[in-house]
């Protein structure tokens, strides 16, 4: 026990003096370093200065020229369009002019067809009224005095019929408890007056 | 109690049909020209005047495109079909045909107005769907049509004619008054035209004033009851109606428009407030009529003789002098022997054939009984041969 303490306090002692040798050794390190750049830095500064200079020089002779070139585009392009009458952009997209035309048959058809069907449907509704729409008033009096009219002359005529009939009905009733012989014989009877003066009946109405 | 494995038939009950009498009744077909080619509207027409010529109709008649008329005038002797609607249409006409089958005549109609059934729906403010109506046929009501056929006009008798004999007759004896349901009217127009209108007949008590006839109503149904809670006495209510003070309503039935009618079995109330005498008399009945549609104006344009063409008995539009009308009948009779002529040729060539066809099979036969005779003389050789063996 005793020893492996001994040798846990040297390996202390050991670490802590190589941690101070180190920090030392850097800090003259640095300061070497420092020297050098601060030198090299002075060195460089005059270079970046000299190299400025000429590029500053080389781009106001490229600025001159690239503003003549663009004049000159500029003025070309004004003749262009005033000739042309059409933006450069739309004139030469191939994919838009494509489309247009589409656009143009698609709706030249739709309208044919439209056309063609109402023709058809005009051809198959011909004499049918959908509605009764009258346009003024005499027409409208008109038209309802029509259908009341016909209204009414139906009803007449029902109306006779149905009295007629019932008048025939009763008459045979009556005929049948006079009339002698069989059954048949009495039928037929019955029925040979019943119909003479059903149609008399008819014509007196 | 009926033979074995036969079914009972109640001989009372379950009435036969006279035979004769079923032969008697008119039956109708309405077709469409061309099938669909006619269009929609024509097409909804068409179903419509099937449900007006109901119950002697075919009422789920499909035709083909394929379908000529004298398919349907070959049908119609088998089925008994007397009477052909023929709808059909062009650019600007739509036109109705009435054939007489099997033979004729045919009457040509231009249809110059027509409203379908759902048209005519639209515009009442209580339209009402038929359901039973039409088990039983429609009562034929003519307005000035002519009878009798006159030297002028002998067509008109035609016309009339025809349209009284689309429809079965009514029994005197045997109609019962309440079966009728249904009313066609054709009326005949000064210039011509002919107006055709569909209405059915609804019957209601007469005399009773509407406050007791509402009264009346809510003994058979409890939901039909007025409400009463406002009114303090019933004088109030039976003279005065609910909250209207004695307004005569726009559906007040015309003095003309009753009917009397059998009274039915009485009911209860009626038997304890009415004596016996009242009992016996005859119930009054008003006629009321609810139009159901097609409405159609039509005008005669043209009757041919023939189901399919032949002699122009009447045309509206073209008039031909005496002389006109004696070359056309030469026409039609030159016709008539050349149609006899090529029958009778034809005839003359069935029969020669069929002789030619006899004779020579009779040939064929005698060539047989020669080729067998040559077998006999083959079997004798080979019979010779074994006997030398």
């Amino acid at each position: 026990m005793a020893k492996s303490q001994r040798s846990q306090i040297k390996n202390e002692d050991i670490s802590f003096v190589s941690q101070e040798d180190d920090s030392s050794k850097k800090f003259v390190k640095d300061d070497s370093e420092n020297s050098e750049e601060e030198l090299e830095d002075l060195n460089s500064e005059d270079e970046f200065y000299q190299s400025n200079s000429s590029e500053d020089e080389i781009e106001e002779e490229v600025q001159e020229s690239t503003i003549a070139d663009d004049i000159a585009d500029i003025l070309n392009q004004q003749v262009t369009q005033t000739d042309e009458q059409d933006t450069p952009v739309l004139s030469l997209s191939k994919k838009s002019k494509k489309a247009l035309r589409k656009s143009n048959a698609e709706k030249k058809d739709s309208k044919l067809r439209t056309s063609r069907r109402r023709e058809r449907l005009r051809k198959e509704m011909v004499g049918r009224v959908t509605s009764v729409v009258a346009v003024n008033a005499e027409t409208a009096k008109a038209l309802f005095t029509h259908e009341r009219e016909l209204r009414r002359i139906a009803r007449r005529g029902v109306v006779q019929l149905f009295n007629a009939v019932r008048t025939a009905q009763l008459q045979s009733s009556l005929n049948r408890e006079n009339i002698s012989g069989g059954r048949t014989a009495r039928e037929q009877k019955v029925k040979e007056l019943s119909k003479a003066s059903f149609l008399d009946l008819i014509k007196s109405q | 109690m009926g033979g074995i494995g036969k079914k009972r038939v109640k001989k009372r009950t379950h009435l036969k049909a006279d035979p004769i009498q079923e032969a008697a009744i008119p039956k109708s077909m309405v077709i469409r020209s061309g099938a669909s080619e006619v269009g929609r509207s024509l097409s909804l027409l068409t179903r419509d005047l099937r449900h007006m010529m109901e119950p002697h109709t075919a009422i789920r008649l499909k035709e083909r495109k394929a379908n000529k008329i004298k398919d349907y005038l070959t049908m119609a002797g088998p089925l008994g079909v007397t009477h052909l609607l023929v709808l059909s249409r062009t650019d600007n006409n739509a036109n109705l045909r009435i054939i007489r089958a099997p033979r004729g005549p045919s009457l040509h109609f231009r249809i110059h107005e027509y409203m379908l059934n759902k048209d005519v729906r639209r515009l009442q403010k209580n339209p009402k769907s038929p359901t039973t109506e039409f088990l039983t046929p429609p009562l034929l009501v003519m307005n000035h049509f002519n009878q009798n056929s006159s030297k002028d006009s002998p067509h008109e008798a035609l016309l009339t004619t025809t349209f009284q004999n689309m429809f079965p007759p009514i029994s005197v004896q045997h109609t019962n008054i309440n079966s009728v349901k249904r009313v066609l009217l054709l009326n005949r127009r000064d210039d011509g035209y002919i107006d055709l209108r569909h209405f059915i007949i609804s019957t209601k008590p007469v005399g009773i004033s509407r406050p007791i006839r509402h009264l009346l109503k809510g003994e058979k149904k409890d939901s039909d009851i007025p409400d009463l809670h406002n009114v303090r006495d019933i004088s109030d209510y039976v003279l005065h109606g609910d909250g209207i003070s004695g307004a005569a309503s726009d559906s007040e039935i015309e003095e003309d428009a009753t009917v009397e009618i059998d009274r039915p079995v009485p009911t209860k109330t009626e038997e304890n407030l009415l004596s016996a005498s009242q009992l016996l008399k005859p119930k009054q009945q008003a006629i009321k009529l609810i139009e159901i549609g097609p409405r159609m104006t039509l005008e005669l344009i043209k009757i041919t003789e023939d189901a399919m063409g032949g002699k122009v008995l009447y045309h509206s539009h073209v008039h031909k002098s005496k002389e006109e009308i004696k070359q056309q009948d030469n026409f039609h009779e030159q016709s008539r022997a050349l149609k006899e002529k090529r029958k009778k040729e034809q005839d003359e060539n069935v029969r020669r054939k069929r002789e030619n066809k006899k004779r020579r099979k009779d040939q064929k036969k005698e060539g047989i009984t020669s080729s067998n005779k040559n077998d006999d003389s083959g079997n004798e050789g080979s019979s010779a041969y074994s006997d030398t063996e």
